[in-house]
C-alpha cells in the first residue's frame, strides 16, 4: 500500500534487541515505520509492551521480545482507540473478527489514541474513503518544564522547581516596595521600641541593689558591684530622692515604650490592609485573563481562597510574621549578650534547656499541626454540606427531605466536633509540659544565682534583673519552632498564589497576534479535533466552511458536542489538532480582545449577573443609552414583561438572576446580545424555555439579528432552524451531515429520523388536544 | 468463524424483539448465560436458546460500593442487553472470563502498601505497591489531586492522568498511613 511519509523514531525509540527479534521472525519487511511503548502488559499488571508498525503488519511484542499479535496491515479493516476506566485500548477491526490488540494506562493515551487515528485515517485512504492521506502532525501533549523538565499540570502552570523559594521570597517583599519609606520606619520604630523595653529590667535592678538595698545598713554591698549609676544617686540625693528618680525614670521609660507602640501598630495596620488589597486585587485581576482551562480544573472553592485565605496568609507574614521575627531575633541576641555580660556563669546554665525546647516544640508542633489540618478539612465538609442543602432547598422541601438534610448535616458537625477536641486536647496535654521545660532555666537560675548570692559573689538587684531578662529571652525560644511552621505556612500560601500569577494567561493584545478590527465572519473548520482530556477527544475531524453571514443550525444528540463546537469557536479552548480560521486567519494566531469584541452569545445556561435588568443588557456595552438598551430589549422580546415589573428595568435581578423565570432570563441574555451587536452571533438552545408563541416572536427577532452576520444556533426543536441557511449534524463528536433542510430531508439520514420522531411526537400532541376537546 | 458470524447475524434482531416488547430493563439470569474465549481473544457471551454476541463488553454499574455485582452486559457500546445481578451465580469458567473482562475494563490500580511519599517543589513522589505491581508516579499539589470518598475511600490521581484506589485507607499498615496522614 502507499503509504504517507511518517518520520520513524518520532514516537518511543524500539530497542534494538526487539528488533532484531523481528527480523528473525519469517515476516518479510522492510522497514518499521513507528513503535508505540505501553505501560501495561496483556495480563494487566505493569510492564512493558510494543506496539510496532511495519510496512507490512501490526506487531505487539512485550519487553522481552515475545511477540503477542501479529496482523497484516491489509487485513485490517477498522482501528480504534478506545477509553475505559483509567486506561485504554486499542481495538482492530480484521477480517478475522475484533481484536483486543494492546492495553495502555491514562498516562499513553495521548499518543495511542494519535496513532490509532492517524491509521485509520491511512486505512480510509486506502479503502477510498479520504481524499488525502493523513499528515503526521504528533505533538508532545505531556507539559512539563523546558529548562528541568518537571511535570506540570497544564502548558499554563510555571515550573514550581525553578521559581526557587528564596526568589519566592524576594517576590513577596516586592508588595512592600510601594510602601517602602513607611515600612523602614516601622522596622525603626519596632527596633527603637525594643531598646527601650530592654532598659526597663536595668532600671528595676538598680532599683534594688542601689536604692532599696543600700537603706539597709546590715547587707553589704561591695563598691564594685554597684553601678555607676547608682553610685550618682547616692552621692548627690538622699535616698527618698533617688527612689524618686528611679521610680520616675521606670515611669518615663514605660510611657515612652507605650507611645512607641502605638504608633508602631497603627503603622503596622496602615500598611497590613493596603499590602493586602493590593495582593488580592492583583490575583483577582491575573484571573480573569486565565484561559477558561485553568478554571475548569479548579473548583470554586479553590479559586476563592486563593483570593481570600491564601493572600491573607501572606499578608500575615509580610507584617506581623516579619515583625514579629525582627523583633524576636534582636530581642534573642540582644538579651543573649546582655545576660553573658551581666553573669557570664549563669549565663551558661540558661543555655542547657534550649535543645530540649527547640527538639520538644518542633515534635510538639508536627503533632498538632497535622491534627488541626484534619479538623479544618472536616470544617469544610460542613461548609460543603450546608451550601449544598442551602442552594437546593427548593429540592429539599419538595422531597420532605429536611430530616435527612439535618441529620447529614449533624454527622458532618460530630465529626468536626470531634477532630476538633482531639486536636485542643493533644495541645492541652502537651503544651504544660513544654513550658516547664522553659521555666526548667528559670529554676536553674533560681538556685545558682541563689547559691551566689547568698555566698555574697552577686547582689539580689542583679539576680532579679537576671531573672526579667532571662523571661524575656525565653519568650521568643518559645515561638521558634510554630514560627517555623507558620512562616513555611505562608511560604506554601506564597507559591500558591504566584502559582496563579504566573499562570500564562489568554494571549490578548500580544503584539504578535493579528489584529482583525472587522471580521467578516468567514469561519472554517479543517480536520479539526478537540476534547477536554487529551485522551478522550469530544470531537473529531470536524471540516465546515462557513460563509460570511451564513446561518448555520447545529444538529445533535445531547451530549454529541454541539456546545463544545462553539466554545471553540469562542475560544475558550483551542483545537488539539487541525485547524480552526476566522476570516482565514488561525484563531490561535487572532487578537482575542478582537475576536471576543465581535462575538455575541447567548449560552445554553444563561447567567444574569446580580444587578438591574439595564445593567445585564447593556453588560458589554455600558455606555449604551437608555433608548438602545429599551430597544434592544424590544427586539428580543424582553420589553412586555420587563416593563410589568414595579421597578422596570431597574428590577434587581437577584443573585444568577434568582427573580426571574427561566425565559425571562433567556430574553435578557438574547438583548444583551442584540444589543452587543456582534459580527458572529451564536445562540445555543436560545428558546428552549419559553413557550412556543414566545418562541414565535423571538425567532421573528432573532431572523432579524441573524441577517448579515455569521450565525450558528443549536436548538433540538428543530422547527427553530428553519431559517438557517444550512444544518450541520453531529453525531458522537463527527460532522456526519451537512446541507440546507431539503437536501438532508432527501438523504434520509440522522436529521431526516430527528425530523421524523419529533413530527410524531407533535402528532401525538395534537391527538391529545383532540381528545381533550 | 464461519458459524459464529452467522449468529452475530441474529442477534441484534434477537435484542431488538426484546427491547421492543418490553422497555423495562431486563434482568439476566445467570443460569442462562455461557461466556466463552472467541479465537481472537475476544469474550463471547451466548444467551440460552436466544442469541450469541461476538464482543460482549462488560461494565459494573456500581463499580464502587457493589463491584462484585450488577454486571451490565452489551453487544456494543451502545446496546445494552441486559443486567448481571450475582455473576458469582455464573458456571466457574464463565466467571472466569468475565472477570478477565472486567479487570481489562475496570484498571484503577488499589494501592496496596505505600514505601514512600517524597515532596520536592509541591509534586509528590509515591511510591507504592498495587496488585498490578509496584510503581512510582508523581502528584501535583495537595488536596487537589486527593479526592476523599465517604467513608475512608481515597483516590489519587498522578501528573499524566492515571487513577489509584485506596479502598479504605485505616486498613493500611501503619507505616503505610503514616505516610499519608498529613493528606487525610
Ligand atoms: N468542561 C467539560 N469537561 C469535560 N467534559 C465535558 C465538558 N463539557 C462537556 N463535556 C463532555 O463533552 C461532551 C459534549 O458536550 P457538549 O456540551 O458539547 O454537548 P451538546 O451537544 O451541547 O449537548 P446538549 O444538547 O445536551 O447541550 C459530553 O459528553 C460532555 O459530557
Ligand atoms: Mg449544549
Amino acid at each position: 500500500m502507499s503509504t504517507a511519509d511518517t518520520p520513524t523514531g518520532t514516537l518511543d525509540e524500539l530497542p534494538k534487541s526487539i528488533e532484531d527479534t523481528l527480523k528473525t521472525l519469517d515476516i518479510e519487511f522492510k522497514e518499521i515505520r513507528f513503535a508505540v511503548q505501553s505501560d501495561i502488559s496483556s495480563t494487566g499488571s505493569y510492564g512493558e509492551e510494543w506496539f510496532v508498525l511495519t510496512d507490512v503488519a501490526i506487531f505487539t511484542v512485550t519487553g522481552a521480545g515475545e511477540v503477542l499479535h501479529y496482523i497484516p496491515y491489509k487485513s485490517v479493516l477498522g482501528i480504534r482507540a478506545e477509553t475505559v476506566v483509567d486506561a485504554g485500548l486499542v481495538v482492530l477491526e480484521t477480517e478475522e473478527g475484533t481484536v483486543d490488540l494492546i492495553r495502555y494506562s491514562n498516562g499513553c493515551a495521548a499518543k495511542f489514541g494519535f496513532v490509532a487515528r492517524f491509521i485509520g485515517d491511512e486505512i480510509e485512504f486506502r479503502d477510498g474513503n479520504r481524499d488525502e492521506p493523513p499528515i503526521w502532525d504528533y505533538k508532545v501533549e505531556e507539559h512539563s518544564c523546558k529548562s528541568c523538565g518537571l511535570p506540570l499540570a497544564d502548558e499554563y502552570s510555571p515550573c514550581p522547581a525553578c521559581t526557587k523559594k528564596h526568589r519566592v521570597m524576594l517576590r513577596i517583599l516586592t508588595y512592600i516596595r510601594p510602601y517602602l519609606g513607611r515600612a523602614l520606619l516601622y522596622i525603626l520604630f519596632v527596633i527603637v521600641g525594643t531598646l527601650i523595653s530592654l532598659i526597663t529590667p536595668y532600671f528595676s535592678g538598680i532599683l534594688i541593689d542601689d536604692i532599696l538595698l543600700l537603706n539597709d545598713a546590715t547587707t553589704p554591698t561591695p563598691d564594685d558591684q554597684t553601678t555607676w549609676l547608682g553610685n550618682t544617686f547616692r552621692a548627690i540625693h538622699p535616698v527618698a530622692l533617688a527612689l524618686t528618680i528611679a521610680v520616675g525614670a521606670l515611669l518615663v521609660t514605660q510611657i515612652i515604650s507605650i507611645l512607641f507602640n502605638i504608633i508602631q501598630s497603627r503603622l503596622a495596620a496602615w500598611l497590613t490592609f493596603r499590602i493586602a488589597a493590593n495582593i488580592r486585587a492583583h490575583v483577582y485581576d491575573h484571573l480573569h485573563n486565565l484561559s477558561i482551562r485553568f478554571f475548569d480544573k479548579r473548583t470554586t472553592g479553590t479559586v476563592i481562597s486563593h483570593i481570600t485565605e491564601d493572600s491573607e496568609r501572606l499578608q500575615d507574614f509580610l507584617l506581623e510574621g516579619m515583625s514579629f521575627l525582627s523583633v524576636q531575633l534582636f530581642m534573642f541576641f540582644g538579651i543573649g549578650t546582655v545576660l553573658f555580660f551581666l553573669n557570664w556563669q549563669l549565663a551558661c546554665f540558661i543555655l542547657i534547656p534550649i535543645p530540649l525546647i527547640v527538639f520538644g516544640a518542633g515534635w510538639f508542633w508536627r503533632k498538632v499541626r497535622s491534627l488541626w489540618h484534619r479538623a479544618w478539612r472536616r470544617r469544610s465538609k460542613l461548609f460543603d454540606v450546608v451550601n449544598d442543602s442551602v442552594s437546593g432547598i427548593r429540592v429539599v422541601r419538595a422531597f420532605g427531605q429536611q430530616r435527612s438534610e439535618v441529620n447529614r448535616f449533624g454527622s458532618a458537625n460530630i465529626d468536626t466536633r470531634d477532630y476538633e477536641t482531639k486536636a485542643e486536647m493533644v495541645w492541652a496535654t502537651y503544651y504544660p509540659p513544654l513550658m516547664f521545660t522553659v521555666q526548667f532555666g528559670t529554676l536553674i537560675v533560681w538556685y545558682v544565682g541563689g547559691l551566689d548570692v547568698i555566698g555574697g559573689t552577686m547582689t539580689l538587684g542583679t539576680l532579679m534583673m537576671f531573672h526579667i531578662y532571662l523571661a524575656m529571652f525565653y519568650e521568643p525560644l518559645r515561638y521558634v519552632s510554630p514560627l517555623i511552621n507558620w512562616a513555611s505556612r505562608s511560604m506554601t500560601a506564597a507559591e500558591r498564589l504566584f502559582e496563579v500569577i504566573d499562570s500564562q494567561p489568554e494571549q490578548f493584545d500580544d503584539g504578535n497576534l493579528k489584529a482583525i478590527p472587522n471580521i467578516v465572519g468567514e469561519v472554517k473548520f479543517h480536520n479539526m479535533t478537540f476534547g477536554y482530556d487529551a485522551h478522550k477527544p469530544v470531537l473529531r475531524d470536524i471540516n465546515l466552511h462557513v460563509k460570511p453571514g451564513e446561518m448555520i443550525g447545529l444538529v445533535g444528540h445531547s451530549g454529541a458536542g454541539k456546545s463544545t463546537l462553539i466554545n471553540l469557536i469562542c475560544r475558550f479552548y483551542t483545537p488539539d489538532a487541525g485547524r480552526l480560521e476566522i476570516d482565514g486567519e488561525d484563531i490561535k494566531q487572532i487578537n482575542l480582545k478582537d475576536l471576543r469584541r465581535q462575538i455575541g452569545v447567548v449560552l445554553q445556561e444563561p447567567y444574569l449577573f446580580s444587578g438591574t435588568i439595564a445593567e445585564n443588557i447593556s453588560y458589554a456595552n455600558p455606555d449604551a443609552a437608555m433608548e438602545e438598551i429599551i430597544t434592544a430589549a424590544k427586539a428580543a422580546n424582553a420589553h412586555e414583561f420587563i416593563i410589568k415589573f414595579p421597578d422596570g428595568y431597574d428590577t434587581e435581578v437577584g443573585e444568577r438572576g434568582g427573580s426571574l423565570s427561566g425565559g425571562e432570563r433567556q430574553r435578557i441574555s438574547i438583548a444583551r446580545a442584540i444589543l452587543h451587536n456582534p459580527r458572529i452571533l451564536i445562540l445555543d438552545e436560545a428558546t428552549s424555555s419559553v413557550d412556543v408563541e414566545t418562541e414565535k416572536k423571538i425567532q421573528q427577532a432573532i431572523d432579524r439579528l441573524v441577517q448579515n452576520r455569521t450565525t450558528f444556533a443549536i436548538a433540538h426543536r428543530l422547527s427553530t432552524l428553519r431559517n438557517a441557511d444550512r444544518l450541520f449534524v453531529i453525531e458522537k463528536g463527527r460532522g456526519v451531515e451537512c446541507g440546507s433542510h431539503e437536501e438532508l430531508m432527501e438523504e434520509k439520514g440522522i436529521y431526516y429520523k430527528l425530523v421524523e420522531t419529533q413530527k410524531e411526537a407533535a402528532n401525538v400532541r395534537a391527538d391529545a388536544q383532540i381528545v381533550e376537546r | 468463524m464461519q458459524n459464529e458470524n452467522t449468529e452475530e447475524q441474529n442477534a441484534p434482531e434477537n435484542t431488538k424483539a426484546v427491547e421492543q416488547d418490553d422497555s423495562t430493563q431486563r434482568f439476566l439470569e445467570a443460569s442462562e448465560l455461557t461466556f466463552t474465549r472467541s479465537q481472537v481473544g475476544t469474550a463471547r457471551l451466548e444467551i440460552r436458546k436466544e442469541a450469541c454476541h461476538l464482543r460482549v463488553i462488560v461494565r459494573r454499574l456500581m463499580p464502587l460500593s457493589h463491584p462484585e455485582q450488577y454486571i451490565s452486559l452489551a453487544a456494543d457500546e451502545d446496546t445494552e442487553i441486559g443486567i448481571l445481578v450475582n455473576p458469582s451465580e455464573l458456571a466457574p469458567e464463565s466467571l472466569k472470563i468475565l472477570n478477565e473482562e472486567l479487570d481489562k475494563r475496570y484498571f484503577t490500580p488499589i494501592i496496596q502498601k505505600i514505601y514512600r511519599v517524597k515532596e520536592q517543589f509541591g509534586i509528590h513522589e509515591w511510591d507504592v505497591q498495587t496488585e498490578r505491581g509496584r510503581v512510582t508516579f508523581l502528584v501535583r499539589g495537595l488536596n487537589q489531586n486527593i479526592k476523599q470518598s465517604p467513608p475512608a475511600r481515597l483516590f489519587v490521581t498522578d501528573v499524566r492522568g492515571n487513577r489509584y484506589d485506596i479502598p479504605d485507607y485505616r486498613e493500611l499498615d501503619a507505616k503505610s498511613f503514616y505516610q499519608i496522614q498529613r493528606h487525610l
